[in-house]
């Protein structure tokens, strides 16, 4: 298997390459198949190395020497260990699953060819970056997935609100990109070296613990992670990235590409390990982002949305869990969410799309006439969200995260954001279960799905409720798979006592089911025209978006106007008035001076010298082959005479 | 036995020979008649000096030497014969294509 | 015997291209040229390049010489048009340069070292046919290539003038 690792990355870039390059010799039918059969030869390939041994062994692929500097070699090069195993069989099944909704959802849209070009190319590039086993490699993947996400999401390009959330999202997460190339940097200015098992080694050796470097690189990590998973601060593209398609929305801003923050702080974690403070920092933000995500879907009104900052929640434990050292935790949670955010969005995508193109919850409550499949997949997706007890796999996931957040430094705090967002997280979403489902519109519907859409609604909805039982709580009887298998590397996370772990267990139990019942009373008080305290504020997402505007496009503006006022008008154009004075005068003298005297005698003579030269030499050739003999004949003997002599 | 040197000297006298063909008479044919005189002095040197060493690399050349003029006498034919036929030439000063007209002054 | 036969031959090579430098009608010139290559061809022979001699008898001989004739018979000269054998003008440098690349030639030659040699030591076909097809046969495929170039410039050259 190992000298197919290739083909997983390879076979979406093949199939993006075939598809832009040899489009004009499809018809427009068989992008869709083309890009569908290029998912499913890499989700083949993650199959076949999950059944010869990738699980137990890691695999790795050298392709060739990408860069060669003097003695320093940079391979393009894959590795394939556990990790990256559970990362690419996410994302090229998740991925191939909603290729496959694509190939119906999308059917009617018009340019099908740079759709299908950039979902394919989206793969490629989130598989590369699971996949490398250097840095560079990484980045690579890092920036393809970036750039197709730009391009995804401003697909409606001809609308402004695409693509100015398209230009949003790609510069709001290049303040990421740059940290994190400036950690590589700096990891390669100290260690002349990309490779990441040799980084971590040489970095686990030669740094102390809690020393500022490994402090430094950790922080800008850390900072590409945030962008990229759109945690606190950089969390403001992906609420607007929802103007994407929904198929889009599902794969990239819900199941694979936000993840990548956490997949490279997994994948750095001894990095992290040596700097404590950044750790903690991490818990931070993503207990922060927990209730700020929680909080600002609650007052939302755009479907979607709601969903965007669920996922900016849900993240956010994720990154609590690696704060915590649960690096196996996070990933689990991560693999639950993708099933279970990616049903959340194809089934809204299905409702939306069978409502007329309608966000509006409200609206979509009055239309009513709901497809009955994508409102039962929608109910388990909702559930496994909210973390219904013991039935669903969101809970097995997001209750451990809570379970081992008690145990870090001011675990109890963290703690308490992370239960507060468990409760909203069961309000908001069964908020919007009942608002679009349960509205005054009509329930019975017999709309059905095309087989395309429903067949991977109802794995994902299968999925999203059994995948969970592969990692009973802590202090269970029962399998503790996941955690076994990944810990030799990424090690175990740490529980708090059993009494206070089942006292934890007991509460979030409880957490949901007091949810669902507040997302009553909260319909309850909307529909008789009372709203939430705040829920301006909440609606726009903690007025972050206005705030940025005011500290930092405003002024950027107001510099660029006063650049332009001063520097541009005063000086430059001053200066550039001044020379062009001085350079007309000179030229005017230039003029007078050595053109007329020096060089028009000068070219008369030159002219009159050539004219005789001329004369002369042209008599030479007058055409009589003898005479031209001849001189062939006396330059041969003048040359044999002064050779001789 | 004959000495080299007088091989060469009768082949000097040859090619010399034909020069003085080529350079003082104007009839094209024999010019060209000139030129083979020239070649076969070549020729007799090419042999001398091979014989003379005792190796076939001197008859090689020749043979070569053959060939090229076999080639070349046909189309230097053709080309005579096109002259006389275009411009009933058969003298070298009829053919003054080349010749630089400067009485209409610089180009 | 043997050197009076190859200075005798060579005197007659001599004489007949001399021949062609003051006789007026070419027929007259090109046989006083069979008459120079023949006995050249005997020279060779008595140089001890048998190969050589029979291929000079054949080509130029034979080959060539028929050449020459048939454009001669073609262009139909007759002695009148030539005009009486009239030095052009100017002879007297050209003939002057010629004298003198011979001197110079001699000179070259008397300076050489004239070594004793012993007897003649033929080289046969099978010597000279080895050398060919040994290390010289990338250039007999180039003489191939030439020859084949010569026939398409002739027929190139030979195509009826379209009107």
């Amino acid at each position: 298997m190992s000298q197919w690792l290739w083909l997983i990355p390879g076979a979406p870039l093949l199939g993006a390459l075939v598809i832009a390059l040899l489009g004009g010799l499809l018809r427009r039918e068989y992008f869709a198949m083309a890009a569908n059969c290029a998912a499913a030869a890499a989700f083949a390939a993650v199959l076949l190395a999950w059944f010869t041994g990738a699980a137990s062994q890691p695999l790795q692929q050298t392709l060739y020497t990408w860069i060669a500097v003097g003695d320093w070699r940079l391979a393009i090069g894959f590795t394939l260990d556990r990790l990256a195993l559970v990362m690419v069989s996410i994302v090229s099944g998740v991925g191939l699953l909603i290729h496959l909704y694509s190939a119906a959802s999308m059917a009617e849209e018009t340019d099908q060819r740079r759709y299908y070009f950039f979902l394919n190319l989206f793969l490629a590039g989130m598989l590369i970056l699971v996949l490398a086993d250097n840095l560079l490699l990484l980045y690579l993947g890092w920036e393809l997935v970036g750039l197709c996400s730009y391009a995804l999401i401003g697909f409606w390009y001809r609308e402004p609100l695409p693509s100015n959330a398209g230009r949003k999202a790609f510069i709001v997460t290049r303040v990421g990109d740059t940290a994190l190339a400036l950690g590589i940097f700096l990891l390669f200015s100290q260690f002349h070296e990309l490779s990441l098992s040799a980084l971590l080694t040489h970095a686990t050796t030669q740094w102390e613990p809690g020393s500022q470097l490994a402090t430094l690189v950790a922080m800008l990590i850390l900072g590409g992670a945030v962008g990229k998973s759109a945690q606190l601060p950089l969390q403001v593209w992906l609420p607007d990235a929802m103007a994407g398609p929904s198929p889009v929305s599902a794969l990239i801003h819900a199941a694979t590409m936000v993840t990548a923050g956490v997949y490279l702080i997994a994948r750095t974690h001894p990095l992290f390990e040596l700097a404590p403070s950044v750790q903690w920092l991490v818990a931070a933000i993503g207990a922060l982002t927990i209730v700020y995500g929680a909080s600002s879907a609650l007052a939302q009104t755009d479907f979607k949305r709601v969903l965007a900052y669920s996922t900016i929640s849900q993240i956010g434990y994720m990154f609590l869990a690696l704060g915590c050292g649960a690096y196996a935790l996070a990933l689990f949670h991560l693999t639950t969410h993708a099933f279970f955010k990616a049903l959340l969005f194809l089934s809204a995508g299905a409702v939306i799309r069978t409502g007329g193109d309608e966000h509006d919850m409200h609206n979509l409550g009055r239309l009513g006439n709901h497809p009955p499949l994508a409102r039962w997949t929608f109910l388990a997706g909702a559930a496994s969200l909210a973390g219904l007890p013991f039935v669903t796999a969101g809970f097995y996931s997001k209750d451990a995260i809570l379970a081992t957040a008690w145990t870090a430094p001011a675990g109890p705090l963290l703690w308490m954001f992370a239960a507060v967002g468990a409760l909203l997280t069961a309000v908001y979403i069964f908020r919007a279960y009942l608002l679009v489902f349960h509205g005054p519109g009509p329930r019975t519907s017999t709309i059905s799905l095309p087989p395309l859409m429903a067949w991977p609604l109802l794995i994902l909805a299968l999925l999203s409720l059994v995948s969970g039982f592969v990692e009973l709580p802590e202090g269970w009887p029962g399998p503790h798979l996941w955690s076994t298998w990944l810990e030799d590397e990424l090690g175990l996370a740490a529980f708090p006592s059993l009494t206070i772990t089942y006292t934890l267990q007991a509460i979030a139990v409880l957490l949901p089911l007091a949810g669902i019942g507040l997302a009553m009373l909260l319909i309850h008080r909307e529909q008789t025209g009372q709203s939430l305290p705040a829920a301006d504020f909440l609606r726009t997402g903690w007025g972050f978006d206005a705030f940025y505007h005011a500290a930092l496009v405003r002024p950027y503006h107001a510099l660029a106007r006063g650049l332009w006022r001063t520097v541009d008008t005063l000086v430059i154009e001053g200066a550039l008035t001044r020379i062009t004075t001085g350079f007309l005068a000179f030229a005017a003298f230039c003029r007078k001076s050595v053109e007329h005297r020096v060089l028009e005698v000068g070219i008369a003579s030159l002219v009159m010298a050539l004219q005789i030269g001329y004369s002369r030499l042209s008599a030479t050739q007058n055409g009589f082959l003898s005479r031209y003999a001849l001189m062939i004949s006396a330059g041969a003997t003048f040359l044999l005479g002064y050779w001789l002599w | 036995m004959i000495p080299l040197n007088h091989s060469l000297a009768i082949a000097a006298l040859l090619f010399v020979l034909g020069l003085a063909v080529v350079l003082l008479r104007r009839e094209l044919l024999f010019i060209l008649m000139g030129l083979e005189v020239m070649f076969n002095g070549v020729a007799l040197t090419a042999i001398a000096a091979g014989q003379h060493w005792g190796n076939a690399d001197g008859q090689v050349l020749t043979i070569m030497l053959m060939a090229v003029t076999a080639a070349e006498i046909v189309v230097a034919l053709i080309l005579i014969w096109l002259a006389f036929d275009r411009y009933k030439a058969v003298r070298v000063e009829a053919l003054t294509r080349l010749r630089d007209d400067n009485k209409e002054g610089v180009p | 015997m043997h050197e009076i036969i190859f200075y005798l031959t060579s005197a007659i090579a001599v004489i007949a291209a001399g021949a062609i430098l003051i006789v007026r009608h070419p027929v007259h010139a090109a046989i006083y040229l069979i008459v120079s290559l023949l006995a050249l061809a005997l020279l060779f022979f008595l140089l001890g390049a048998p190969l050589l001699a029979a291929l000079q008898v054949m080509l130029y001989a034979g080959a060539i010489m028929v050449l020459f004739l048939f454009l001669i018979m073609m262009m139909n000269l007759r002695t009148g048009q030539n005009r009486p054998l009239s030095l052009p003008a100017g002879w007297v440098p050209a003939a002057l340069l010629a004298l003198f690349l011979w001197l110079e030639l001699l000179l070259l030659l008397t300076r050489s070292p004239s070594e004793k040699v012993g007897d003649v030591t033929t080289i046969g076909p099978k010597a000279v046919g080895n050398a060919l097809f040994g290390p010289y046969l990338l250039v007999v495929e180039a003489v191939a290539v030439l020859l084949l170039a010569a026939l398409v410039a002739v027929l190139y050259l030979s195509r009826r003038r379209q009107k």
